[in-house]
């Protein structure tokens, strides 16, 4: 009887309405209060709990508190329960607030309160801190809705956090199965803005599977972050809190997704035909002669469609993931073991990540002082992509518009990989050539996919074993946590002959890489709270230290006789290859306090110091500080403040706070170390003995001893508040961040003429100011029906307040940034005043529609600025007004960071059914389309284009803004750096629509399920299903540098929930 | 309790204690900058460094020789990005222009590195026979990286930056920008003094061994010495006497002549690789660890008439060929040196006819390094590289012969009025490549015709004798370098492009048509746009380039 109502209790707590808030306390707590047990003169209680409606409340618990005697409320609501008199029952549903009432022998009648407070809830903080939501002065982002999210197909906890907080901006960056989206908080500080994650209290710890998360804290101000502080990366700290072993009977759940996904809006090449008639008129155009090949008559090869390019490396992917979860545990000993598997398939054949991970959490009471916990996970991963991002030479993406048409996937006289053109001797005989020539080095894009045999798999095995001494002095805490990490990689890939006619290769390769990570942290944590009258103090000290070191090995071997897979071993290369090496070791060590003290539920305070010490810097220079103070006033509790109906909370914050960015300096930066490479090559000597390179050495790096990390400090100040009887909850935040001693390399005073690679320096300053605000309405309309709609925006200004430089002149100098596409030029400057990474090119004002326009344009002294600009081309404007354009006429044109982000999700529950459907959008952004270089320009080889190209400027299609189609360039249309590649990034987009039906009732019909209380809900659910933008290439959300980027997918998911 | 605290106040000190300790984790695997050159093997290492940048497209691969386009050799038979080289509208920012740039500063401070370390070295210890080598192997690599610098960016007003580590004896310094030597003549003093420095630890190259051979050796250096000599002439003809100098002394102390045929220098035998003509090259060859430059097949017929990855780049012009047949129709140097329409070649061992469908038509494409490509089976059996990615081939790619020096001389005779014995230089080089002597005594012109001919499509830099010639003191050879500087090259347009025997009209170069009138301060390039914004004043851009 007793464990049964333990397992009703557990599976009680399990049962919760969508969208309310899953509760972590409330199975604690009951666990806490179920330990000790209780005898003393029974009696029967009777009582109804009705919620404040007056509907009774189906399957509350009720539990004697302090004994282990419980039941839940029948279908009336009614209960009966044995109990002593003057006992006290606990009441309690998920949803509504716990209530307490002691027994009287008369009925009871409960009515609980609906708990739509979220406020309520207990918000981790780092090193053991905690502290209710509605205590908070710090700026602190919380999902706790994640076990919503992870019914979406989602594959990683970035893309679940996508417009869920305001200040948090996750960019896809692409759709890569193998690759997460980029996370920025509150705008980005430094070229490398890392964010620290933080699984249950361990940095850099692994999250099994989505569905095991619990809730997620998101540190946006540096106050809260600070107790990180220079591993806090300039970025800020995610710290993720997953599901724990909890007390009850043995309970099995289980959540599967299946999906599928589809790219959308992707390029569409030239067919054969078009492609012809797009050379002919570009070389035309050009004055030039079309090379023979191009001509049907003596190549018709050329002119018939064999492959649709994208649809040959493009697919309809599966994507999977389930996740089995076993729970058990008594008042001394619980544990919980998940399962989880997943499998994304990217769009592009041949892509795919898989995960294989098993995650442990259990916990051991000793005795009641000591208790020890273990986490284990082992994450087994396995996966496979292409790099699409390759500057335009043969990324899939682009080799798929590269190749011609009229080429075909296999060769249909031997069944291998196609090239450009056919190898058909009988052809060649005829035609005189089979023409590879005219297709350039194009490159089968399917072979690129698939060709090559690859092993790569990856365990990552963290363990964290935690001592905790409590309850010998009130208040008083111990923690002690050790934990280990065992990271390792087998990395095997075959690269065979590439015999195929356009770009052949004649050597095979094998190169087989692996790796052993191993890296140790530890923490040792003080904590007291204490509440003495109206005081509450919360103190905390803690010391860290941690080290890491990876051992690894690189072998390649040549010259394969025989390809066979079987054979596809070092014993039969020709020739190999091996180094090994070893990275780190690093060690770290820190010094951490935190006072947190609050006066009558209206004043609140926190104070933190942290010290870190770095064994990566020389030793004068390794350490730094990293205080926070933060202040709240819950004005809402003094005595003057009327509480109404209409506002029940508000509440001011105030919050300083500094951290630093590691992350961005290299392991043993202190040490003055030579660079190797090796080459296995014919040398400058010894050819006829064939003497290769093998290793060489020398001397490229620049050392700059007073190198430091770079720092972030910020200050932040909010209000939040609960409103209409808390059904309309707001928060408003402004933020300043100051980032500064920024680590960039030396590009100013560092001309390549110094031969080495650039000093590492701590240079200059930026700041990002905005203002976020967040609100949620939540509000049911009767027994049956809910809704909410919640939502945030956020505004942000990113600017370089001090560049850190001076020209010769004195003034002040700029960051430049030499990244470029193929043969173009660069496109990034960053000047004082203007926002990080600005795209720095030259304006254009449309094209000319005439050769005469082309001639009128002129300078103040009547001579062309121009000169070899005629009707189609792109008329440049002369900034600087000297007649020339130059560099000197480039202009700051904005950056790639939204200035605002937005998302908005509304949803209902009907009954059974529950709907949500989110929103989300950037405003602000640009992006260069630096792809169409090679898209819309035929200038550089002869490769296949975007249909697009049709569409450029002519005498009879004047409308069009593509430069005239011209075989050359001379007014340097495509290769001047101009706004003519910059789009307005800016988008909305119909990010998820989510039904989900609960089938409980039905389960239920089955009596045995039913004992249980087993439940289960199905879901249905779309991602990425409708984009705004005016953004013209495939994806806007590319990072602001799009050249043919793995493009984000489109989804259609299915999932169950079933819990045992 | 209490005593609990105390054990974790005990525990956080000694963790505290240790900290320092802790903290000072060492890397391995890597050697420090200060404790290199312990062995023979890391002085070996450290100069393999130093010799391979070299190697790559970004120099003698390739880009270095995109700037003749704007001479009248050569078309480049596709289009690319940055036709200003070839129109003389320098930016300096063409992105040939810019690595090759950036590629010898890094050779010139891996070199000074070297040079630093072996000398400090060397003044507490006797160095190795392979250590003292070493030293004049970096000697050596700076100063050739250096002229490549400092003939192209120096001119007498505004040398080029350079820095020697054993001037300073702090590490920062090196960290410093180099400074702009006040003309191009002081950037020559540093080279020669390096080549002087280079002879005295370099071996001769008959003491190398066969694992050897190929690295600098004296006369190599001494070679360098001759044309740094004479690019300085153009600044003060008293140079032109030791560019005589230094000829006679290849030829007397070093034993150098010209090979015994024209073919034997681009010969894919090893057996022809060490022939007497060898002064400076980079060693190519094939096969799957084929290396060297990737010259040979960036030239070859686009795809290869689908047989090899050929890159169909740099093709000969009309105007050459006009040149090379002034010798005679099909005379040994002009067949040896490009293919013409039903000209028979072999490729990969069949025998075929040229023609030629690639992109911008010329008519024509540079046999010169054709040899290993006649082999059959010539990637397997070595004479190709197997990576059409990176085609190398088996040649032992001249970057200086003793054809050169001899102009060089006959040059130097030339311009300081001893013609009689120019005459003699010249008749020995068109002997060799089974040409009528000269008719009469050498002028100008003859010397521009050999130098024109004998050397096409290597890496001495036609363009730059241009250049030069266009400031010559001798108004014949001026006049004949500004006809070539300002004229657009001309090409053969074939009716039929695949038939060997179709009709042909001769015609203009179909790309890049806008060329700048030749100036004088295109002598040199401007410095990439970059550098002189990041040296924040201290790198000033070349005259006529602002």
């Amino acid at each position: 009887m007793q464990l049964y109502v333990i397992i009703n209790l557990k599976l009680k707590c399990m049962k919760r309405t969508n969208l309310r808030i899953y509760r972590t306390i409330l199975p604690l707590v009951l666990g806490l209060l179920l330990s000790v047990g209780a005898v003393a003169q029974q009696m029967s209680v009777k009582g109804t709990v009705k919620d404040q409606t007056g509907e009774p409340i189906i399957g509350a618990n009720v539990l004697v508190k302090g004994t282990t005697t419980g039941v839940v409320t029948d279908l009336d609501g009614k209960f009966e329960v044995p109990a002593a008199k003057n006992a006290v029952l606990l009441i309690s549903y998920v949803g509504f607030q716990i209530q307490e009432v002691t027994v009287t022998g008369k009925p009871l009648v409960i009515v609980l309160k609906e708990d739509t407070e979220l406020l309520d809830e207990v918000v981790v903080l780092g090193y053991g801190a905690s502290a209710r939501k509605q205590d908070l002065s710090a700026s602190v982002g919380v999902v706790s809705n994640t076990d919503e999210l992870a019914v979406r197909p989602v594959t990683s906890t970035e893309g679940m956090l996508q417009g869920q907080l305001p200040g948090v901006t996750i960019q896809a960056d692409g759709g890569d199965p193998t690759s997460s989206p980029s996370i920025v908080i509150r705008g980005q500080g430094s070229a490398k803005d890392d964010v620290l994650w933080v699984v249950d209290g361990v940095p850099g710890a692994p999250i099994a599977s989505v569905n095991d998360i619990e809730s997620i804290v998101v540190l946006k101000d540096a106050a809260s972050a600070a107790i990180y502080g220079a591993q806090s990366g300039a970025g800020g700290v995610v710290l993720v809190t997953t599901k724990k072993a909890k007390e009850g009977m043995p309970a099995l759940t289980y959540d599967g997704t299946f999906g599928l996904r589809q790219a959308t809006n992707l390029i569409d090449p030239l067919n054969a035909e078009q492609q012809i008639e797009m050379r002919k008129r570009s070389y035309a155009n050009a004055g030039m002669t079309l090379p023979t090949g191009w001509d049907v008559s003596k190549n018709p090869w050329v002119g018939t469609t064999r492959t649709d390019w994208m649809d040959a490396i493009f697919r309809t992917a599966f994507y999977q993931r389930h996740n089995v979860a076993l729970n058990v545990g008594t008042d001394n000993y619980s544990s919980r073991i998940s399962f989880a598997y997943d499998n994304d398939e990217g769009v592009l054949i041949n892509t795919f990540n898989k995960n294989l991970s098993l995650r442990y959490n259990g916990k051991i009471k000793l005795n009641k002082w000591v208790t020890i916990s273990e986490d284990f996970v082992w994450k087994n991963t396995e996966s496979r992509s292409k790099n699409t991002d390759n500057d335009g030479y043969t990324g899939p993406i682009i080799s798929a518009i590269y190749m011609p048409a009229s080429a075909s996937i296999y060769n249909a006289l031997d069944g291998s990989y196609g090239g450009t053109t056919t190898e058909d001797p009988a052809y060649i005989a005829q035609y005189g050539s089979n023409f590879a020539d005219i297709h350039g080095d194009a490159v089968n894009p399917v072979r690129l996919l698939e060709a090559e045999n690859r092993y790569n798999k990856t365990s990552d095995i963290w363990s964290t074993t935690s001592l905790e001494i409590a309850n010998v002095i009130p208040g008083l805490k111990f923690t002690s946590r050790f934990t280990y990490n065992l990271n390792s990689n087998l990395y095997k890939n075959f690269n065979p002959i590439r015999d195929e006619v356009g770009k052949p290769a004649l050597s095979n390769s094998l190169t087989e890489t692996t790796y052993r990570a191993d890296a140790w942290k530890t923490e040792n944590t003080l904590t007291y709270d204490h509440t003495f009258g109206e005081h509450t103090v919360g103190a905390l000290f803690s010391t860290t230290a941690d080290r890491y070191s990876r051992r690894g090995l690189e072998v390649t071997g040549r010259d394969f006789a025989d390809e066979s897979e079987f054979l596809q071993y070092l014993a039969y290369a020709g020739t190999t290859q091996a180094i090994d090496y070893l990275a780190g070791p690093d060690a770290n060590v820190s010094l951490i306090a935190r006072l947190a003290y609050s006066y009558n539920d209206r004043y609140f305070a926190t104070a933190s110091w942290r010290r870190d010490y770095a064994g990566r810097l020389p030793k004068a220079n390794n350490h730094g500080d990293f205080p926070a103070v933060t202040l709240g006033w819950k004005i809402s509790n003094e005595k003057f403040f009327k509480k109404s109906n209409f506002i029940s909370l508000l509440k001011l914050r105030a919050s300083w706070g500094r951290i630093g960015n590691l992350s961005s300096i290299p392991f043993n930066y202190k040490s003055p170390l030579l660079e190797k490479t090796s080459w296995s090559e014919q040398a400058q000597y010894g050819v006829e003995s064939g003497k290769v390179w093998g290793n060489f050495v020398y001397n490229s790096r620049a050392l700059n001893p007073e190198l430091t990390w770079e720092t972030s400090e910020q200050y932040d100040l909010g209000v939040d508040m609960e409103l209409f009887r808390n059904r309309l909850s707001l928060s408003l935040d402004y933020f300043d961040k100051r980032t500064y001693n920024l680590i960039q390399t030396r590009e100013m005073e560092w001309p390549t003429t110094i031969g080495l690679d650039p000093l590492y320096v701590n240079q200059g300053e930026v700041r990002n100011r905005g203002f976020e605000a967040q609100f949620s309405w939540r509000d049911r309309i009767n027994k049956d029906f809910s809704y909410f709609v919640t939502g945030n925006f956020s505004y942000l200004n990113n600017k370089v307040t001090d560049i850190g430089l001076k020209n010769a002149d004195g003034t002040p100098g700029v960051w430049t940034n030499s990244k470029r596409f193929r043969g173009g030029s660069y496109i990034y400057q960053t000047a004082e005043g203007e926002p990080l990474n600005s795209y720095y090119l030259i304006k254009t004002d449309g094209i000319f529609q005439t050769d005469a326009d082309a001639a009128a344009y002129v300078d103040k002294n009547g001579n062309r600025i121009q000169p070899n600009a005629v009707a189609g081309d792109l008329k440049f404007v002369d900034a600087n007004g000297d007649g020339k354009i130059t560099d000197a006429d480039r202009q700051y044109m904005g950056n790639a960071t939204p200035e605002t982000t937005f998302a908005l999700t509304l949803g209902f529950n009907y009954k059974k059914l529950s709907f949500s459907a989110m929103l989300q959008g950037v405003g602000g952004a640009q992006a260069a389309y630096i792809g169409k270089y090679m898209l819309l320009g035929d200038v550089e080889g002869n490769f296949n284009r975007s249909s697009e190209i049709l569409n450029a400027w002519s005498p009879s299609n004047t409308g069009s803004d593509i430069p005239r189609l011209s075989k050359n360039d001379p007014n340097g249309n495509f290769s001047t750096a101009s706004d003519w590649y910059l789009e307005d990034a800016s988008y909305l987009r119909l990010k998820n629509i989510t039904i989900s039906y609960d089938l409980t009732d039905m389960l239920r019909k089955w009596s045995h399920l039913n004992e249980r209380n087993s439940r289960m809900s199905v879901y249905f659910s779309g991602e990425n299903l409708a984009t705004f933008t005016g953004y013209s290439g495939m994806d806007p959300e590319c990072g602001g540098w799009d050249a043919m980027k793995y493009p984000v997918s489109r989804v259609f998911s299915v999932g169950v929930k079933l819990t045992y | 309790m209490k005593r609990n605290i105390f054990y974790i106040v005990i525990s956080s000190t000694l963790l505290l204690s240790s900290c320092s300790e802790f903290l000072d984790v060492q890397p391995e695997g890597d050697a420090t900058i200060n404790t290199y050159f312990t062995s023979d093997q890391q002085a070996v290492d450290a100069v393999d460094a130093l010799y391979e940048r070299f190697h790559q497209e970004a120099v003698y691969g390739r880009e270095l020789f995109w700037e003749q386009g704007a001479a009248c050799d050569v078309v480049w038979g596709k289009t690319r990005g940055y036709p200003t080289l070839a129109t003389l509208k320098y930016t300096g920012d063409e992105s040939p222009l810019r690595t090759v740039f950036d590629r010898m500063y890094t050779i010139m401070a891996r070199s000074n590195y070297v040079i630093k370390q072996l000398l400090t070295k060397a003044g507490s210890k006797t160095l190795s026979d392979i250590e003292r080598r070493s030293l004049g192997e970096a000697y050596f690599t700076r100063g050739w990286a250096h002229f490549l610098i400092a003939y192209r960016y120096g001119t007498d007003k505004q040398g080029v930056p350079f820095i020697r580590y054993e001037d300073y004896d702090n590490q920062n310094d090196y960290y410093s920008i180099p400074p702009q030597r006040e003309s191009v003549i002081d950037n020559y003093q540093y080279i020669i003094s390096d080549m002087d420095k280079a002879i005295e630890y370099l071996p001769r190259f008959e003491e190398y061994d066969v694992d050897d051979r190929g690295r600098a050796h004296d006369a190599a250096a001494v070679a360098f010495k001759a044309k740094v000599y004479a690019y300085w002439a153009t600044w003060d003809a008293t140079q032109w006497e030791k560019v005589i100098a230094m000829v006679n002394e290849l030829e007397g102390t070093y034993g150098r002549d010209l090979a015994d045929t024209y073919a034997q220098v681009f010969s894919s035998e090893f057996t022809d690789f060490w022939n007497k003509e060898y002064l400076w090259t980079i060693p190519g060859n094939g096969g799957s660890t084929g290396g060297g430059s990737e010259f040979p097949g960036v030239i070859l017929e686009n795809k290869a008439w689908g047989k090899y990855n050929g890159w169909g780049q740099n093709k000969p012009s009309y105007d050459i060929y006009a040149e090379l047949l002034k010798d005679g129709e099909g005379n040994d140097r002009l067949i040896r040196i490009l293919l013409e329409y039903g000209q028979e070649f072999r490729l990969l061992g069949e025998t075929r006819k040229f023609w030629s469908t690639s992109d911008i038509e010329s008519g024509f494409m540079i046999n010169k390094y054709m040899d290993p490509f006649k082999h059959e089976d010539a990637a397997n059996k070595g004479y190709i590289n197997t990576n059409g990615d990176w085609p190398t081939a088996r040649i032992n790619f001249p970057i200086i012969r003793f054809a050169e020096m001899l102009l060089f001389r006959a040059e130097a005779y030339l311009m300081t009025n001893r013609a009689d014995k120019a005459t003699a230089d010249l008749n020995r080089i068109r002997q060799r490549a089974k040409l009528a002597p000269l008719a009469a005594t050498a002028t100008m012109s003859d010397l521009y015709h050999e130098r024109r001919c004998e050397l096409a499509f290597e890496f001495t830099d036609h363009l730059f004798d241009l250049k030069r010639w266009h400031r010559s003191g001798n108004a014949e050879i001026k006049a004949l370098a500004a006809a070539e500087l300002n004229a657009h090259p001309r090409v053969r347009h074939y009716k039929d492009r695949q038939n060997p025997d179709s009709e042909y009209t001769v015609g203009a170069y179909e790309d890049y048509k806008d060329k700048a009138t030749y100036k004088d301060h295109m002598i040199v390039f401007p410095y990439p746009s970059q550098q002189v914004v990041n040296s924040n004043g201290k790198l000033k851009q070349n005259e006529g380039y602002n």
